[in-house]
């Protein structure tokens, strides 16, 4: 089969005047975001002098970095009509197989193995163990057609008893310092896991824009059955969704091991949360087929500021999650009522 | 004595589209008034406004020549008003009884009663009484409404219509998903209504369907009224002059086929219990008509030869190859192509736009290196396939879902024009669609089989088989009954294969 390519030059359609271009822009999803974060800034560096510094500023983003890459996984999967709620499991699993193989041993009472391996193969394996979960999940969708919130909910339980029942609850810690530096050193001024996640945003954000199988993924998550039906290879992009889900999952996971110094078997419970939060904050539709990784990651800043916010106006970190669930439902109601206007 | 209904210089607007302006209406009682006019004239408007779907902007509605104000679904209701949409309105986990008495539940008596429990053998009691006003025997109220076929779901719309005591009914499109004998069933049941002196609204594209049921008709152009006219007067083409504007010159444009070589051969096509050994043949440059009754098994051939579902026996030849088809990605990459028989479900990705809709086909074609798209490539692509299907208004980065039906038809159309197939499977590719981009959407097809594509012509309208096929193959019960030539193919010996008679 072959495409007739030798077409005529066609005219090229007018430029949208500037006033549609404004309005487009005020209708993106990410735009209510940035207004929120800019909003919220105002009001923090007023009631509190330390949030506006660079310092303040670099420590939210290296502390939300695994988030937002994870988040940006989670993207992949939603826009492709699926979902994801194995990420916090996956970051944790990801995290204690990296620390294990990094580890130099000798430090918890039950031994675990330890294999002193260098830090940049133990970060692979790592990501690959986070893959790995996301091929099984990946199979047990499309080859299974069990449904993705099913799935992912009994990886969610089994990755993270794995994880538990592996270490016997058990912290895994004594990392060399390579190893600790990709999570809390710095790039010049910039903290490693933020260069990581501006390099990943940017690689996963060029391949939904300019990959073939980006395009797929939208074409999929907006109508499955007409994908199918057009001679997409609709199995094939829903699984490396949930394989790259897992990976970045993963890079996030070996990120918090790294940043923290330990690998605990509660690390990251219950980040499916946070995770998922961000993309559909940042306007990634849950229906499937609309959502950017840009807006993700604005999601995901969002949510490192608010908590920020929570302990600069010194607000108990018991009431985190209230106050991110909020910012869930805000964010909803946004989101409906520019749907509504438009 | 006033009318049932009158409307009185309705006005409605979205946005920046006036979708009706100072349009009248009125029904009597035990009339049947059919509504036309092309996908886009505000039909659909003017019912949602009766149905309290939609507010009005200005204008009166009188029920028996009183003021009516209608703000919801349920005001409509209580004024007597049903609509019976095309996508119906029923819940496919509950039974007959429930879905009819879904709005007006039996209560048990007494204290029960009060509490909300329901008596459900006097809703099954009621439930029987209703289908049997209209002629119904013997129907199961305890089925679940998921298995009974759209005739009878139908049939529920209707009597759960009559169980509120409705004095209007509105039906949009009713018969589009009927097979032949069921519309006249379905016409015996209007007939009843009629004459119990209810209001009908018939809304359909089918313009001798029309004839044979409605009293009188009303068209719609562009939000206003076109016309109208007692059912003596009205010809295909005075109604179609309305509806369009204009006369269509020839609403089958079709060229005398020059079949070429045999492209596509399917032998002992089987899938058990659907289609059982269909053989035929279709050359280069020919159009074959694929006839039969709803569920007679003429989608499932074209979707088992497409590998959208496997096949439990048969071969299937591609320009004298044996081919193996196991999805539609194979399909496509062997160059056959498939509309399916619901555009917005099965063919578009109505959320994307044009462009993408255009490009999904060829994507990896127009990629560097089969992998990073090129995006000024793919609109001048699209572009192009958009102004070869006559695309309006022909501009490739609006969402399809903001294109009426037929404008949404010609992107399917488009999108397997764009991949340059062999053989070509058209199912029902004009239902619902409005005359004008009918006549387009025809010559469409006449155009690719004259470029010497294999074509195969699936419709339930029979007109249309007749006239845009070279031969027509008639199914029946999942079997081929028979093949008939071009000039042997009409309406009678047709439907005679189709329903099993020799």
């Amino acid at each position: 089969m072959k495409t007739d390519l030798s077409l005529e030059k066609t005219p090229a359609q007018p430029a949208a005047p500037f006033a549609s271009i404004f309005r487009q822009i005020i209708q993106r999803p990410e735009t209510s975001i940035v207004i929120l974060l800019l909003l919220l800034g105002a009001v923090l560096s007023q009631s509190s002098s330390a949030f506006l510094t660079p310092s303040n500023l670099f420590n939210i983003l290296r502390n939300n970095a695994d988030i937002a890459i994870a988040a940006l996984g989670v993207t992949l999967v939603i826009v492709a009509g699926g979902i994801d709620l194995s990420v916090g499991s996956t970051m944790a699993f990801s995290g204690l197989v990296a620390a294990i193989a990094v580890s130099l041993g000798g430090t918890t009472a039950y031994q675990l193995p330890s294999f002193g391996l260098p830090p940049l193969i133990a970060f692979a394996l790592g990501v690959l163990a986070g893959a790995l979960v996301g091929l099984i999940n990946g199979l047990l969708v499309v080859k299974l057609k069990v449904v993705p919130f099913i799935a992912t909910l009994g990886m969610l339980g089994v990755v993270r008893g794995l994880v538990v029942g592996l270490t016997s609850g058990q912290t895994v810690r004594n990392f060399p310092v390579e190893f600790t530096n990709l999570g809390q050193g710095f790039l010049g001024p910039v903290p490693i896991p933020v260069v990581f996640l501006v390099v990943l945003a940017l690689l996963v954000g060029l391949f939904l824009a300019y990959h073939v199988w980006g395009t797929y993924i939208y074409a999929i998550g907006g109508n499955e059955t007409s994908a199918t039906l057009t001679g997409l290879p609709v199995s094939r992009v829903k699984i490396l969704t949930y394989v790259l889900c897992g990976a970045l999952a993963g890079v996030g996971g070996v990120l918090v091991v790294a940043r923290l110094g330990v690998s605990a078997p509660t690390q990251a419970l219950g980040y499916e949360l946070y995770v998922i939060a961000a993309a559909v904050i940042g306007g990634v539709s849950l229906s499937g087929g609309r959502g950017t990784v840009f807006g993700a990651v604005l999601g995901a800043i969002l949510i490192g500021v608010l908590n920020n916010a929570l302990v600069l106006l010194r607000v108990e970190s018991y009431w985190q999650q209230a106050f991110t669930g909020g910012i869930i439902l805000l964010s909803a109601l946004i989101d409906r009522l520019r749907q509504r206007r438009s | 004595m006033s009318k049932l209904l009158e409307i009185r210089g309705i006005c409605k607007r979205f946005g920046a589209t006036q979708a009706l302006k100072d349009v009248d209406f009125d029904v009597d009682r035990g009339e049947v008034v059919g509504l036309l006019g092309e996908n886009g004239a505000g039909k659909s408007t003017l019912i949602k406004i009766l149905a309290g779907v939609h507010a009005k902007d200005a204008g009166e509605i009188f029920i028996d020549g009183t003021p009516a104000s209608i703000h919801t679904p349920a005001d409509a209701q209580r004024l007597g008003i049903a609509v019976i949409y095309q996508e119906l309105n029923l819940t496919p986990n509950q039974t007959v009884a429930e879905n009819v008495f879904l709005h007006h539940m039996q209560r048990q008596p007494g204290l029960l009663g009060k509490l909300g429990l329901i008596d459900r053998r006097r809703r099954e009691h009621d439930t029987l009484a209703l289908f049997e006003q209209l002629g119904i025997h013997g129907l199961d109220p305890n089925r679940k409404v998921g298995e009974l076929s759209v005739a009878f779901q139908q049939l529920t719309e209707i009597a759960k219509a009559l169980a509120f005591d409705a004095r209007l009914i509105v039906m949009d499109e009713p018969t589009s998903a009927l097979p032949d004998e069921e519309v006249q069933h379905l016409f015996e049941i209007v007939r009843r209504l009629r004459a119990r002196g209810l209001g009908v609204v018939f809304v359909s594209h089918r313009l001798n369907e029309v004839r044979a049921i409605c009293d009188r008709v009303v068209v719609l152009r562009d939000g206003h009224n076109a016309g109208g006219m007692p059912i003596a007067e009205a010809t295909d083409d005075k109604i179609i002059s309305l509806m369009v504007g204009r006369a269509i010159e020839n609403l089958y444009p079709k060229r005398p086929a020059e079949p070429g070589s045999v492209v596509l051969e399917v032998e002992g096509l089987t899938r058990r219990g659907v289609i059982e050994d269909v053989s035929f043949s279709v050359r280069a440059g020919e159009v074959v008509g694929l006839a039969g009754l709803v569920g007679s098994g003429r989608t499932e051939v074209a979707r088992a030869i497409f590998g959208a579902d496997p096949l439990t026996r048969g071969t299937v030849k591609l320009e004298g190859r044996p081919v193996r088809i196991r999805s539609p990605q194979e399909a496509l990459r062997l160059g056959i192509g498939y509309l399916p028989e619901d555009r917005k479900v099965q063919g578009l990705i109505l959320g994307m736009s044009v462009r993408h809709n255009l490009a999904l086909t060829v994507l990896r074609q127009l990629a560097f290196g089969g992998q990073i798209v090129d995006w000024s490539r793919v609109d001048a692509v699209a572009l192009a396939h958009a102004q070869e299907v006559h695309l309006r208004p022909l501009r490739v980065d609006l969402p399809v879902n903001a294109l009426s039906g037929g404008n949404q038809q010609k992107v399917v159309l488009g999108k397997w024009l764009a991949a340059q197939l062999k053989v070509l499977i058209l199912d029902e590719p004009t239902r619902g669609i409005d005359v004008g981009a009918k006549a387009e959407i025809h010559a469409l097809i006449d155009e690719l089989a004259h470029r010497g594509m294999a074509i195969i012509l699936i419709s339930s309208e029979l007109p249309e088989v007749l006239a845009m096929s070279d031969r027509v193959l008639v199914m029946c019960e999942g079997r081929l009954a028979g093949e008939l030539s071009r000039e042997e193919a009409t309406q009678e010996r047709v439907l005679a294969l189709a329903s099993g008679k020799k």
